[in-house]
């Protein structure tokens, strides 16, 4: 005779069900704060939603808790390192406990919004509805993009009209066109994967519009980087199709025209008498260097996580490799490559293992991808994450300097959803489809 | 019969979601500025009749009316003077748009008092400042004692808080301001604001209309693709 289930276990399963039901519920008024509300506290509100749905997570029974391993390193060694710095410091009397801590807190506050809010985005059907929710929040932002440029005539000034509504609710217009960078692969994973002529067509149509009005808010990273993850994306179709030569031919021609289109334009500037790798940066090769210079000095655990601009200028870092130091400041606030400035804040340790964390949960994703398990949705979310990582390799997006709040939150996301999407690849198909209706 | 009842909820879901749209361009034409700061605390030093103010930079066209939170420690009659300048001191010329004295019975508490001004159609990124003074207090029953009058404020000055004056002197926060507008549709806007801008192709309505639903089309194509794919969880090999 079969033993039925215990009371605590039913009271057990339907607490876990209230907790995800509000987790959902507070996870998507987020989104569409962070999307679309003015400023406010964001990682406060994380931290809460993120606390809710770890709850439900760790009430639920068999529900997966693991977090990948990186992620708990990083956060570890960045809180010691914030620790050394502290005690090194003078310390004031009678500091709270926690206070050594403090300057990588946020990073607590991420684990437990992505172990929480992976475990709400567990299914394929609620991350398909997570890709929808975000591509039609990422067009709005982009139709409010396009607005605004219009409605001032498409007159630029340099570092964008900041007085342009969309980029005065994020705080710049590379933060907007971040928005558009995190859109695309979703959208053109359609086109990529799609079968039908209406699946492709409508995927290069999203794709394109995001991509015309990246360009039009001039946001020069954001663009390479939207080619970059579109080349990217064609490389893995091309890798993944068994069509024979004449396509893979096609594929390697259309990097062949990308790479030689990248290389006459350097080439031009070189001739233009311009330096080469200074244009090719941006103008940010010094500060790359001198990020570079102070991780070296300080190999094992970094400055510390917040104290990069405090290293940059009491250090002479800034004074010895920022041309027009200190009339131009650019460079002193944040690194301009956000896994630079986590090596030069945490170090050698730090630094691997906030490598380590997008090279894992992009394997896992990749598994998903590979076993041809929801390809749209893995596709674009792999793809979402790696556009990311090569558009933090030109600004970081993740200092406080950068209307941080706001877009951590929105990383953090992206990072709970990738990694729901790898929890997949372990998953039977059959348990998932059960668990997913 | 799971594809069916799928695209039946999607086909729903569109066509709320088309309405909602259709109504936000087309039909509100209401909206509202807000200040709203989060360490708050209440402006006593307009129970002395010194004058409050608050410089605030409108969003939105057609302004018409400016709301704050008045607080009293008794029930008490208050004869409150108030002036709505076009203009700030930092933005000058200041013109009265509207102005008036009103007569408020006041409780315990806090009391929200709207001032109704003439609409104006061109408030959009415009300056304004609201000046609220009290010209005359008395509690209830108790003659000759003056009731603590207060306007609320908040310590922080949130995005787009303009710029707080107490007694004529600049003040760090902002006050708890909610002023309402009636202005343009959103399609009025876009074709007074934005439309005139675009190339000369793209000024065609039937081209505007042609974008819009392909635009539309593409979104729920994307949509439905999505949702069978995450709902089916089928294997599917990229082809």
């Amino acid at each position: 005779m079969s033993q039925g289930p215990t009371a605590f276990t039913l009271f057990r399963v339907g607490f876990a069900r209230i907790l995800d039901v509000t987790g959902v519920v507070l996870l998507t008024w987020l989104c569409v704060q962070v999307m679309f509300g003015e400023s406010q506290p964001f990682q406060v509100r994380a931290f809460w939603v993120g606390f809710v749905a770890a709850a439900s997570c760790v009430t639920a029974p068999g529900a997966r808790r693991d977090l990948p391993i990186p992620m708990l390193a990083y956060t570890g060694i960045a809180l010691t390192s914030a620790a050394v710095h502290y005690w090194q410091s003078a310390t004031p009397v009678g500091a709270e406990w926690w206070m050594p801590f403090q300057p990588a807190f946020y990073l607590v506050i991420m684990c437990v919004f992505v172990a929480g809010t992976s475990h709400l985005l567990r299914t394929p059907l609620r991350l398909s509805v997570f890709v929808v929710l975000f591509v039609t929040a990422v067009s709005i932002l982009t139709v409010q993009a396009l607005y605004d440029r219009a409605t001032f005539g498409f007159i630029f000034e340099r570092y964008g009209n900041r007085t342009l509504p969309s980029v005065v609710q994020w705080v710049g217009l590379h933060q907007v066109g971040l928005v558009m960078v995190l859109g695309l692969p979703l959208t053109l994973s359609l086109t990529v994967v799609g079968r039908s002529v209406a699946e492709i067509l409508s995927g290069a149509l999203l794709s394109s519009a995001l991509l015309l009005v990246a360009y039009i808010n001039a946001s020069a990273s954001g663009v390479i980087t939207m080619l970059v993850t579109t080349v990217l994306m064609l490389a893995v179709k091309a890798h993944r199709v068994r069509r024979g030569w004449l396509t893979r031919l096609f594929y390697a021609l259309a990097m062949t025209v990308f790479v030689g289109a990248a290389s006459f334009w350097a080439m031009k500037s070189f001739e233009a008498g311009e330096t080469q790798w200074l244009v090719l940066s941006g103008q940010r090769a010094p500060i790359w260097q001198a990020a570079g210079r102070m991780f070296v000095d300080h190999v094992w655990v970094g400055v510390g996580p917040g104290n990069y601009s405090h290293a940059m200028v009491n250090d002479g870092y800034a004074a010895t490799y920022l041309p027009g130091y200190p009339g131009a400041a650019s460079g002193v606030l944040h690194a301009h490559n956000t896994p630079l400035q986590v090596f030069a804040e945490t170090g050698v340790f730090g630094g691997l293992s906030f490598l380590a964390m997008f090279v894992v949960i992009c394997h896992a994703c990749w598994q998903v991808l590979d076993r041809g398990r929801v390809p749209f949705i893995s596709l674009g979310i792999l793809f979402m994450l790696i556009a990311f990582f090569v558009r933090s390799l030109t600004d970081n997006f993740l200092d406080l300097s950068l209307s941080a709040d706001r877009i951590r939150v929105l990383f953090w996301l992206c990072l709970a959803a990738a990694v729901g999407l790898g929890r997949q690849r372990l998953d039977a198909p059959a348990e998932s489809k059960g668990r997913s209706s | 019969m799971r594809s069916n009842v799928l695209t039946t909820a999607l086909c729903l879901v569109v066509a709320a979601l088309v309405a909602f749209e259709a109504y936000l361009l087309f039909v509100d034409q209401h909206g509202a500025f807000v200040i709203s700061g989060r360490a708050k605390y209440d402006v006593v030093a307009l129970a002395d009749k010194k004058p409050v103010s608050q410089a605030f930079m409108m969003r939105g066209a057609g302004l018409e009316s400016v709301t704050v939170d008045l607080g009293s420690d008794a029930f008490a009659e208050v004869r409150l003077r108030w002036v709505l300048w076009r203009g700030s001191v930092d933005y000058p010329p200041m013109t009265p748009a509207a102005e008036g004295e009103v007569n408020l019975a006041l409780r315990p508490g806090r009391r929200r008092t709207t001032f109704n001004v003439v609409r104006d159609g061109s408030s959009h990124d415009r300056w304004y400042t609201l000046e609220l003074l009290v010209v005359e207090s008395t509690i209830d029953g108790v003659p000759g004692r003056r009731p603590l009058v207060s306007v609320l404020a908040s310590h922080d000055n949130p995005d787009r808080g303009g710029v707080l004056f107490v007694n004529d002197v600049r003040q760090p926060g902002s006050l708890y301001l909610h002023a309402e507008r009636r202005g343009r549709t959103l399609y009025r806007r876009f074709l007074a604001e934005a439309a005139p801008n675009l190339p000369a192709v793209l000024q065609v309505p039937a081209v505007q209309w042609a974008i819009a639903i392909v635009f539309h089309w593409a979104m729920i194509v994307f949509a439905y693709t999505v949702f069978s794919a995450g709902g089916d969880d089928s294997v599917r090999e990229p082809s």
